[in-house]
């Protein structure tokens, strides 16, 4: 919400001389504008959930990286599989951290970005 | 019958209530801008020269009088009549090519006749060559140029340039002046320039309009008798330069 909110005046007016009805301003105007912001708050909102997601292994299911973890100490101190299910949690958050920077890259965007 | 002047200004005024008083920006504002001509208004800064031009163009309503456009009531931005804006960066989109800009307004259009437009008023604005450049590659005045192009573009009949200079530097800001004259000659538009820079309006006015500080009012209308190209160190344009310094109340030495 805080990113369309941060879109300037001016573009919404200027989209609105050129006729643009309500709609097409969303469309053509306000979304393009709020992308950038949009998917900054995606990237981080995105590391939240992954972390999130494997606390809830630990506790709450009986599959996943989260339950390998706890699974594996409790049923014999398997510490490989420990670390192993550590190591998988960090490149898989890695990735998706990284697939999410190459959406910032696109060139549509990248003014969003300071340079 | 002598047809209704392009645009008309009657009895103007516009108050902003501020916590408690009100602030009168405008007061009685009365104009006349005929078909093709270029008017300048010159105020102080703060005078309510942009709030004047705000109405015109329809984004905001005034308290009292009324604008007519061709003899009909402003009642909301309107594609015909375009406006530029002042501030520098954010008024053109930035997640847009040039090509994509300049056709922002063209999407009634069918696409060849759109590609088309955008080719000439691209070519006609000289950044031939940038066109599938995004805004964040271009220069300050790569950008105003832009941003004249995407209003020109859609054909209106009326301009709006509120300080559209203000923020390029003094060079580029001259090289600006003689492109906008350029296409003026090219595309005979009404074009009302709001600025603040008494050089500026004598260069490119035919007629200035003086406004006083807040409430604003007209203090005089001067005549920009002098053709085009205008010779800036002919006595002529010292005397009007000289004459509206006077009127804004300006001493002629620093």
């Amino acid at each position: 919400m805080n990113a369309v909110r941060n879109v300037p005046p001016t573009l919404l007016r200027a989209g609105r001389n050129f006729g643009l009805s309500n709609p097409r301003l969303l469309v053509d105007v306000i979304l393009p504008a709020a992308l950038p912001q949009l998917i900054v708050a995606l990237r981080i909102s995105l590391g939240v959930a992954w972390l999130v997601v494997v606390a809830a292994e630990m506790i709450a299911v009986n599959s996943g990286l989260g339950f390998l973890i706890v699974d594996a100490r409790n049923a014999g101190n398997r510490y490989d599989l420990v670390v192993a299910g550590m190591v998988m949690i960090g490149l898989i958050g890695l990735a998706l951290d990284l697939g999410m920077q190459q959406l910032e890259k696109m060139k549509a965007l990248k003014w969003g970005y300071g340079s | 019958m002598t047809p209704p002047p392009k645009v008309g200004i009657r009895g103007l005024s516009m108050r902003f209530p501020t916590d408690g008083s009100v602030i009168e920006v405008l007061s009685s504002i009365d104009l006349e801008v005929k078909d093709g001509e270029l008017v300048c208004i010159l105020g102080p800064s703060g005078c309510g020269k942009s709030t004047l031009l705000n109405i015109v163009g329809g984004f905001l309503k005034a308290t009292g009088g009324a604008v007519l456009i061709d003899g009909q009531e402003v009642a909301g931005p309107d594609p015909r009549r375009i406006f530029v804006f002042q501030e520098r960066g954010v008024f053109v989109f930035s997640w847009l090519t040039v090509e994509g800009n300049v056709g922002f307004g063209l999407f009634r259009l069918g696409a060849a006749e759109r590609a088309e437009r955008i080719a000439y008023y691209v070519k006609l604005v000289g950044l031939s060559g940038f066109e599938n450049a995004y805004p964040q590659e271009l220069s300050g005045g790569m950008k105003q140029r832009l941003e004249v192009a995407r209003a020109l573009a859609v054909n209106p009949d009326v301009l709006f340039l509120d300080e559209p200079f203000g923020a390029l530097d003094s060079i580029t800001r001259l090289v600006m002046r003689s492109e906008l004259l350029r296409i003026r000659r090219a595309e005979k538009k009404t074009i009302l320039f709001v600025t603040h820079d008494i050089d500026e309006s004598v260069q490119l006015a035919d007629r200035v309009v003086v406004m006083s500080t807040r409430p604003a009012t007209i203090r005089r209308i001067v005549e920009i008798d002098m053709s085009h190209p205008r010779d800036l160190s002919s006595p002529r344009y010292i005397a009007l330069r000289d004459l509206l310094l006077g009127e804004i109340g300006l001493a002629h030495q620093i």
